[in-house]
């Protein structure tokens, strides 16, 4: 058993817990590093030594004889505002431990609870109530030369508000956040964000993208080597597990882990040890997880694609990150921060967008989300010498993949020609041949057989379906 | 978390899970084993119980499950643990009455074996 970490502070805890063998155990554990603990085997009994005496922090089992622990839980924050609570939970009720996390918990811990992370629950949970008031973000909007310089959002959409408040909660906690949300939608910069308002944000802040690594050098990235243990490992490797030690772990695509490697993450998280490839000792880290994936998560666990066990382990605290179609008119200030930014960068002077554009960029869809508008900017900035950016200027597949947008000024005139992609939606088959057919001879001026020239079939073909489409009228 | 089982040679050199947690508990090492025992006995109690009737009593089972993993896994016995986290998995989806049985069958008697273990720590002078 490795040592356990020295607490700040000796301090009054609170510990309900009604399993008398973990309760003697925790008060044990508490008592020999120095606190002061008062304990309780109900809810009524907890609530009653909570008015007493007000305790620095409590320890709350969410399982308990007499009342749901999240109930207690919220009593215990109505009547004590601020109280740190960490709650303590099997595996089983993880996703209670998630409601815990949302209802004001400052922590939880899943049992069997592990010393070391049992001690520093109870010191950062000391901690956070000699500093209070909580850290919080940084409220003035970033300028826009943090666009695409990883340190923050922008927007003032109601979307990032909840996102940006659910960061402030969950960044002074241990618990482990699960990002999800489509490609290009600021999942890494939201990891960012939650180390940087963290106690850890002075530690490192290791990144590692599970889907870009090769699957044979995957478990080295992440938990190092030692010279020898393979073919080309010619020195040792700490890992990126043991270089974010005191830091965050960021595991991007994590679903895209390979099932060997995702046992061993899974066993990483229950210990918090590390054994680099090819070493007999583990040794102790101390890292806080975020992951993050573009995909369903537990849609990949009913696939077989992603261990439930370490689904639900990770799977803590969700924070979805919105799509840019969502985002109400984030689109405007992301996209005017990034044409100064880039203007800037490539010496370029432009004086914004036109209403045309503004109008184009709001009715868009963004597939590629924030990712994909900041590289219309940077063509736009680096194809044009300045000025208005007018719809003439954007790339040529933004039109095309606009819904009912309008072409850009100095477009080809319409033609007769096929309706784009989504007005065909809901048509059938049948449909959709006879609107080609009667298209293609309004083109040709009413002459059949030129328009079964272009429609590469005889004109005794087009004059049987005309023949019976009169039919069927 | 340790992981030492208490029976694998290749652990035999790591310190007995559950004489550390005696260690922790000082003064009150024999008074602990002694709550530790209640606490399994009366967990596999209520696994028998859950067991009982003709369909397994899932809450009951949901619970006791709980319980397991977090006393087994306090004293570090790992194949246990294992076993009440598969049985609790089978519980979430609620399906397939003779594997969640089965499981629970496994934590049952494993239970009687810790139970033993703790029994003998706790005569040990």
């Amino acid at each position: 058993m490795s040592a356990a970490p020295v607490p700040r502070a000796g301090g009054d805890i609170l510990l309900i817990e009604d399993t008398p063998s973990l309760q003697l155990l925790y008060r044990s554990i508490l008592t020999n590093a120095g606190h002061r603990v008062r304990t309780a085997s109900t809810a009524a009994e907890g609530m009653r030594q909570l008015h007493e005496a007000t305790p620095a922090a409590v320890l709350l089992d969410l399982m308990l004889p007499d009342r749901d622990g999240l109930d207690l839980l919220n009593d215990v924050l109505r009547h004590h505002p601020g109280m740190p609570v960490v709650a303590v939970t099997a595996n089983g009720s993880i996703a209670r431990a998630v409601e815990a996390m949302r209802a004001g918990a400052h922590d939880f811990l899943v049992k069997p609870v592990e010393e070391t992370r049992f001690l520093s629950a109870v010191s950062n949970a000391l901690g956070q109530r000699s500093q209070r008031p909580a850290r919080s973000l940084p409220t003035r909007r970033p300028n826009e030369a943090e666009v695409a310089g990883g340190s923050g959002f922008l927007g003032s959409s109601r979307a990032m508000r909840r996102v940006e408040a659910k960061i402030r909660s969950v960044a002074g906690s241990m618990a482990t956040v699960f990002i999800t949300g489509e490609s290009g939608t600021g999942k890494e910069l939201a990891a960012l964000a939650v180390h940087r308002h963290s106690a850890r944000a002075n530690g490192p802040f290791i990144a590692l993208n599970c889907g870009a690594i090769p699957h044979d050098l995957m478990e080295s990235e992440v938990f190092g080597h030692v010279k020898g243990s393979f073919t080309g490992a010619i020195s040792d490797k700490p890992g990126a597990a043991v270089a974010a030690d005191g830091g965050t772990l960021f595991l991007d695509e994590v679903c895209e882990m390979a099932p060997a490697l995702q046992t061993k993450l899974l066993r990483f998280l229950q210990t918090s040890t590390v054994t680099p490839v090819g070493a007999t000792k583990p040794r102790k880290v101390n890292v806080r997880i975020v992951c993050a994936t573009n995909r369903d998560p537990l849609h990949a666990v009913r696939r077989g694609q992603f261990r439930e066990d370490l689904y639900y382990r990770l799977y803590v605290v969700p924070l979805h990150m919105p799509p840019l179609r969502d985002r109400e008119s984030d689109v405007i200030e992301i996209a005017e921060a990034a044409l100064f930014r880039f203007a800037e960068e490539e010496g370029r002077s432009f004086d914004g967008f036109s209403p045309e554009v503004e109008a184009l960029f709001r009715s868009y869809d963004w597939p590629g989300n924030v990712r994909q508008l900041l590289n219309v900017i940077r063509n736009v900035v680096v194809l044009n010498e300045g000025g208005l950016v007018t719809p003439g200027m954007l790339p040529e597949d933004l039109h095309r993949g606009m819904v009912g947008g309008e072409e850009p000024p100095g477009a080809a005139p319409p033609d007769l020609t096929l309706p784009v992609a989504d007005p065909l939606a809901g048509m059938t088959l049948a449909q959709i041949e006879r609107h080609a057919v009667e298209t293609a001879i309004a083109r040709h001026g009413g002459s059949v057989p030129r328009a079964a020239r272009e429609l590469d079939v005889s004109p005794s073909t087009l004059y049987r379906k005309i023949e019976a489409w009169g039919r069927g009228k | 978390m340790h992981a030492a089982r208490f029976d694998t040679p290749e652990e035999a050199g790591e310190a007995d899970r559950l004489d550390h947690l005696m260690a922790v508990a000082g003064s009150q090492a024999a008074e602990f084993c002694r709550i530790l025992a209640e606490d399994l006995t009366a967990l596999r109690a209520e696994l028998g119980k859950a067991l009982g009737p003709a369909e397994p009593d899932l809450d009951r089972l949901r619970r006791a499950s709980h319980g397991t993993v977090a006393l087994a896994g306090t004293c570090g016995f790992d194949s246990l643990t294992g076993r009440a986290r598969a049985l609790q998995a089978l519980l979430r989806e609620a399906r397939d009455c003779e594997s969640i049985r089965l499981h629970a069958q496994g934590c049952r008697e494993g239970l009687d074996e810790l139970i033993g273990r703790v029994r003998r720590r706790m005569e040990r002078p």
